[in-house]
């Protein structure tokens, strides 16, 4: 075996691959040897960790699939970015890594020169979306090296983009410009905080009222994850015990939805550690080096910085959102469709929640209600409605899909264009 | 030689924002010379697990009940010169504590 082929071997492993970015990012922090050994190794694990993670999920969902198909008569889909692009990583994680790393570097580019200063560093979005534009990609028939240079320069723009796009209604959450809003639920957040605008009234803030404690406990997503869990396999072995009954073999019905239930939860956890590692490298060296290069950056943040500012409208988005969702999924049912999104996790406790701050900051508790209502009823028809455009099923990744809207405008267009040229059937 | 500090930054999922977390301590901590164990986590791991200091934002603190460090929180998060003023003190107190135990 020739060097040449080693190299080509290991630059395709997507777990070296990006451990190979995550030595660079290292060294040009200048970390010491001994640092720059374990943030490689972290990343590297946390790149199989993820893959653990999909494997003990795997499973119990397809229970969960099968439960649910015979209850209701139509797929039941758990969306979820890191699910769903963390599944397709062994067949493009390649791309995937190189689309995320130089779309870095075109964010830094953009903002750089141009008025652009956002510097994107929610890294697990970055991701999703890079996983997004190089899936659309692939099914365009593009691979290679347009591939990665078509994939980077979107993401990168994106990057640089989606913040100030938000920054309007950002600057009433925070009171101010020193961040923006970095996150696949930029659609979400613009369009929350215009029906705040329009709906609400900015002077009854949500703030004013007391909720109670208990509500508290959803910030805990072990206990929500798995409560979650626990319904979507309780719910449909009421309306069909017979199916469950099937599916449990030799166990009895409680003792197979309690495993079942909780070991796709484990497994999702082992899903987040798995992000949280491989991100934990990558997104320190971008920052970094971003620092350097782009005199007036501002920092593009995750959704949870909004939270401080408005933490009981984010328990009023998360039951709110959650009401929105089973009627949203209520009307999908009625109108045929054939794919129903049931509540996963993050969409009700990250995004309905980021709907709900949002609404607050333009429109106060009016604003806060309809936003988080809005968002949870469009949720599963839009989800049901974007699932067959991309084929998840051609690589034997079912039962889940894309979650944020971004990514979905982004594949839209970028199928649309390849349309237009002729490109993808 | 006394243990080192051991941080956790901590937020919702256990990657956005402790990450951001994360990072603002390290940066105290080196600008200061200093040295401690920093990871992050969501905060129903964080429960289980034995650690001094508690970093992060004001609207999970109450989702945090029952845990035995110390806890310093932001509202903020670029603020690096608030979390500096909440956080070194405690830090310096929690390394004081940890020498004279040993």
């Amino acid at each position: 075996m020739s060097v040449l082929d080693v190299s080509i071997q290991l630059l395709t492993t997507p777990a070296i691959l990006i451990g190979i970015f995550a030595l660079v990012g290292l060294v040009l922090q200048k970390k010491t040897g001994t640092e720059v050994v374990l943030g490689t190794i972290k990343t590297i694990l946390g790149f199989l960790i993820l893959n653990i993670g999909i494997g003990a999920f795997v499973g119990p969902m397809k229970s969960f699939e099968s439960l649910f198909r015979t209850a209701f008569g139509a797929e039941g889909l758990f969306l979820g970015d890191n699910i769903a692009v963390g599944a397709m990583m062994t067949e493009i994680g390649s791309q995937v890594g190189l689309v995320m790393v130089l779309g870095f570097l075109v964010n830094i580019l953009v903002a750089r020169f141009t008025p652009f200063k956002w510097i994107y560093l929610t890294g697990h979005k970055a991701w999703a979306m890079a996983g997004g534009i190089a899936f659309a990609l692939v099914t365009l028939g593009v691979t290679g090296v347009p591939l990665v240079a078509i994939g980077a320069v979107i993401l990168g723009l994106y990057m640089a983009i989606q913040p100030a796009v938000t920054q309007p209604y950002m600057r009433q959450v925070i009171g101010g410009d020193d961040y923006g809003f970095g996150h696949t639920y930029g659609s979400l957040a613009w369009l929350s905080g215009f029906l705040g605008k329009v709906f609400g009234n900015k002077e009854h803030n949500i703030e004013k009222i007391k909720l109670p404690k208990t509500l508290e406990y959803f910030r805990d997503i072990s206990l929500t994850l798995s409560l979650t869990m626990l319904l979507l396999f309780i719910i449909p072995t009421i309306i069909n015990p017979a199916s469950a009954t099937e599916l449990a073999g030799s166990q009895n019905i409680v003792q197979w939805i309690v495993i079942q239930s909780l070991t796709a939860t484990a497994g999702f956890l082992v899903i987040l550690q798995g992000v949280r590692m491989f991100i934990g490298e990558l997104i320190p060296a971008f920052r970094g080096i971003a620092e350097k290069l782009v005199p007036g950056a501002k920092p593009a943040l995750d959704c949870p910085v909004v939270y401080p500012f408005a933490p009981t409208a984010v328990l009023v988005g998360f039951v709110v959102g959650f009401v929105g969702w089973l009627l949203g999924m209520g009307i999908a049912g009625l109108i045929g469709l054939d794919y129903i999104p049931v509540p996963s996790l993050m969409p009700v406790v990250f995004g309905c929640t980021t709907a709900a701050v949002f609404g607050n900051a333009t429109g106060g508790t009016r604003g806060t209600i309809i936003a988080a209502l809005v968002t949870g009823v469009i949720w599963p028809i839009l989800g049901s409605l974007f699932y067959p455009v991309l084929p998840f099923a051609d690589y034997g990744v079912t039962g889940t899909g894309l979650l944020t809207w971004d990514i979905y405008i982004f594949v839209l267009l970028i199928k649309g264009v390849g349309a237009l040229f002729g490109l993808g059937g | 030689m006394a243990r080192y500090v051991e941080i956790l930054a901590v937020c919702g999922a256990g990657f956005g924002m402790s990450l951001l977390l994360r990072m603002a301590i390290e940066d105290i901590l080196a600008d200061e010379g200093l040295h401690a164990k920093v990871a992050a986590w969501d905060s129903g791991t964080a429960k289980g697990q034995s650690i001094d200091i508690i970093v992060t934002t004001e609207d999970l603190v109450k989702s945090l009940d029952g845990f035995k460090g110390k806890i310093v929180s932001v509202v903020d998060i670029t603020d690096k010169k608030l979390l500096k003023e909440n956080f070194l003190p405690v830090f310096h107190k929690v390394q004081k504590e940890i020498e004279a135990d040993e």
